[in-house]
């Protein structure tokens, strides 16, 4: 009787998933997104309507998910058809055969790694006992910590046993706290540090060797075959969301204050002054493809067709 | 044993009939083959046992302050009656506090590192070890205590040799509650509190294979968790908690 | 020679209804060497006197002293032995629980050696109250018979002076109840020890005692009577009878 009762648990357990995996219906996109000022372009096209305005009827689905993994996930459960996210992370789950691609690029930021002021000139200087917070490991933070490492000691696993998994506003805390002697994080937490006395050690440009795309738009395979107009559609909305931002400041810095409850100097300063860039072009992936391969965290991707649309 | 087996069999069969069915993707739901492989190579290279042992180690290095504690404040809640009542809203107030809502506060006073998962793992079982121990003290017959009284023990020896061995199988009900409360709360605060390079239990171990979606190493993760958990529970607490009310058995 | 004094003792319970006076005024004088019973009908107070006689209770005024010096708590040398038959350690064995009164670190230290002279005490003890074969039992494995035999023999192993019984054989079926009687008696000849005895079997009393303290209903006191019946006694006999209805009168006189 138990045995059979664990059987008809198992199988329900097992049956869950596929009762929730529907395929995108007809005329719905369903887009999700993650938190933070390199997200911009997303809050534009939602607040403006422009997909909406561009495909009469079309139904529009956003999610707000907390990282990279939940992401997949859904997009796993058939819940999505666009996600928008770091490029190592794309990688990694292409790389295990999820059936996606990068359909645009979104944003281009300053990256880097917050260290107290003074406190080291190098990354070599960095003691044996450190501790650097950073969101969580083959995120593109790490990946650029890693490159940075890489160039610099000749090893870019040398600090792997100092760092530690957090999210980006408990790092910020950690650091400010000295609980950690080092966070390798985006905007706006690392303009909030910098504004704080502290000093970014290494770049994410630096730490690349040239400019790069932080945040990618990935879509699914079967939204991309399966609704080439709404695709279509779709990366044209992105675009006037980009050129929104370019042209009409003050109508992006009112609406994107209001969602980031923060003061409208500060975003306008924080979007157009410190080297934020939104753009569609896809910078930086053949770089990061080989040095994902190199240090092992991509094994076949280079069998694949392109990961480009 | 015998007994156990087929079940286990069917599950495998169903599995494997349901993997083939090619309804899901391998990415969703790999074959057990898959699994079985991936924790194969997960434990020749060590990863796998050594994340099993951190996490016990954990588990062990909690449960240890945590006995002491709670046998010092069932002892001090028994010995002198006023403190009991204090004792008693203390843990009434904290007990059912989720530890992990704790961790950022636990952060905040005492900074970064594994201890933070040792002090959640000692909030989840120091109450169940603390109010099973006093249960058990309370329990103890005012006959034995007669006797005691009797032969003049001493407060140690009253303590050591009446009150800890006369409560054994109530504190050994809170140690099974406290393992199962422990297990549970280190993989889950290991998921959410980790380190990237060395040093992390089971949970992270999960967590880690779910970041590189690893799912087939994810599924084997969750599988040693049950059989972990299973296994404590059925070979180690069971049979000595048998023992136990049997030779308990007349009080 | 006088081992056991009680000088006016008085006693009473604080209820909700006001004062419940068990005892004004109580003297008693107890011999070394004797056998004392203590007898009346449930309630009386018969166990209320034995604790307060042994220490477990202090009296509302009065002093009790035992070889001299005042009782001011249970000593070792007045062994309390109880009716129930929860009173051993389920987790010692027989002869760790008689071991008890001197060795307590069994279980919870480890053990700890037995000196030899205490091994062969003990060896005695278990011959003498025939738990020889028994030793490595545990108490979830013995009869009740057994289990008071136990505690007598952990009693005997701390030595006393005297030995308290509240009602020891109180729970035990009749022909258990008439071994342990007779191992009792033998125990008190061999070992030479005062026994204050309680109980409500008058003819138990009568069976066992040199002199009976009685709970006489119609004062509300206790009362010494002397129990000159020769050794050894006869339950079936004329005589025996014969007091066990005079006692039985006094106690309960309707």
């Amino acid at each position: 009787m138990k045995a059979r009762f664990v059987i008809l648990v198992l199988l329900s357990l097992f049956l869950l998933p596929g009762c929730t995996g529907k395929g995108s219906s007809e005329g719905k996109i369903r887009i999700a997104e993650q938190y933070g000022l390199a997200y911009a372009p997303l809050q534009i096209l939602r607040e403006k309507g422009f997909l909406e305005e561009a495909a009469e009827g079309i139904e529009v689905e956003w999610v707000r998910l907390g990282n990279t993994a939940a992401i997949r996930e859904a997009v796993l459960a058939g819940d999505l058809d666009i996600g928008f996210m770091g490029i190592p992370p794309f990688l990694i789950a292409r790389d295990k055969g999820m059936e996606w691609k990068i359909a645009t690029g979104l944003s281009r930021c300053p990256l880097g790694l917050a260290v107290p002021s003074g406190a080291y000139r190098s990354l070599s200087d960095i003691p044996a006992d450190a501790r650097i917070a950073l969101p969580q490991p083959g995120s593109i933070q790490h990946i650029l910590l890693s490159m940075a490492l890489d160039r610099e000691t000749g090893n870019p696993s040398h600090l792997d046993n100092n760092l530690i998994a957090m999210k980006h506003p408990d790092g910020m805390n950690a650091l400010l706290s000295g609980a950690v002697t080092g966070h390798f994080t985006s905007p706006p937490y690392l303009f909030l540090e910098e504004e704080e006395g502290y000093d970014v050690l290494v770049s994410g440009e630096e730490a690349m060797g040239e400019p790069f795309t932080f945040i990618a738009g990935v879509a699914t395979e079967r939204f991309h075959s399966n609704e080439p107009d709404l695709y279509k559609v779709f990366l044209s909305a992105l675009e006037k969301a980009i050129l929104f931002i370019e042209e009409n400041r003050e109508e992006t810095v009112n609406i994107l204050s209001g969602i980031y409850d923060m003061d409208k100097k500060t975003v306008e300063d924080y979007l157009y002054n410190r080297g934020m860039v939104f753009e569609q072009d896809v910078r930086g992936l053949e770089n990061f493809i080989s040095f994902m391969e190199k240090t092992g965290y991509l094994k076949q991707i280079g069998e694949r067709e392109s990961v480009l649309f | 044993m015998k007994k156990g087996l087929l079940p286990g069999l069917a599950v495998l069969l169903l599995w494997q009939i349901l993997f083939m069915s090619g309804f899901f993707s391998p990415l969703v739901f790999p074959s057990p083959l898959a699994v079985a492989e991936s924790l194969y190579g997960d434990l020749k290279t060590g990863e796998l046992v050594l994340s099993i042992l951190f996490s016990l180690a954990i588990i062990l290095g909690s449960f240890l302050p945590s006995l002491i504690l709670a046998f010092f404040l069932a002892w001090l809640a028994f010995r002198y009656r006023s403190f009991d009542p204090w004792i008693e809203k203390l843990s009434a107030l904290v007990h059912p506090l989720p530890g992990i809502a704790l961790l950022p506060l636990l952060i905040l006073w005492t900074g970064l590192g594994t201890h933070i998962i040792v002090l959640i793992v000692i909030h989840s079982v120091l109450w169940p070890f603390y109010i099973n121990i006093r249960s058990g003290f309370r329990q103890v017959p005012g006959v034995w205590l007669d006797v005691a009284d009797n032969n003049r023990l001493s407060e140690g020896e009253r303590f050591l040799s009446l009150l800890v061995p006369a409560s054994f199988p109530q504190i050994f009900a809170g140690l099974k509650i406290g393992w199962s409360r422990a297990w549970r709360a280190v993989i889950s605060a290991e998921m959410i509190f980790g380190t990237i390079g060395s040093g992390g239990g089971l949970g992270w171990f999960i967590y880690n294979k779910r970041i590189f979606m690893d799912t087939p190493g994810m599924y084997g993760g969750v599988i040693i968790l049950m059989l972990i958990g299973l296994a404590v529970e059925n070979l180690l607490f069971r049979s000595v908690e048998r023992r136990i009310a049997y030779v308990y058995s007349q009080s | 020679m006088s081992i056991l004094k009680a000088d006016s003792l008085h006693f009473a319970y604080d209820l909700d209804k006001g004062n419940h006076k068990v005892l004004e005024d109580f003297s008693l004088d107890i011999e070394s060497g004797e056998f004392l019973a203590v007898i009346g009908p449930s309630g009386c107070g018969k166990s209320t006197l034995l604790r307060l006689l042994s220490g477990f209770i202090r009296p509302g005024s009065g002093k009790i002293s035992l070889n001299g010096s005042e009782v001011l708590r249970p000593e070792r040398a007045g062994q309390m032995i109880f009716q129930d038959f929860n009173q051993l350690f389920p987790w010692l064995t027989v002869e760790q629980n008689i071991l008890f009164p001197r060795y307590r670190s069994f279980f919870s230290l480890g053990k700890k050696a037995v000196d030899p002279p205490d091994r062969m005490r003990v060896d005695e003890i278990l011959e003498l109250t025939g738990l020889t074969g028994f030793r490595k039992y545990r108490p979830h494995q013995l009869s009740g018979g057994l289990k008071q035999r136990t505690a007598l023999a952990r009693a005997l192993f701390a030595d006393p002076q005297i030995l308290f019984l509240d009602e020891p054989f109180g729970s035990l079926d009749a022909p258990s109840r008439v071994e342990l009687q007779n191992l009792l008696l033998r125990v008190w000849k061999e070992k030479k020890r005062t026994v204050l005895f309680v109980t409500h079997d008058i003819s138990e009393a009568l069976f066992l005692a040199d002199r009976l303290l009685v709970f006489e209903s119609r004062s509300g006191r206790f009362k010494v009577h002397s129990n000159s019946l020769s050794r050894p006694r006869d339950r079936h006999s004329g005589p025996f009878r014969e007091r066990k209805l005079e006692l039985y009168s006094l106690i309960d006189p309707d």
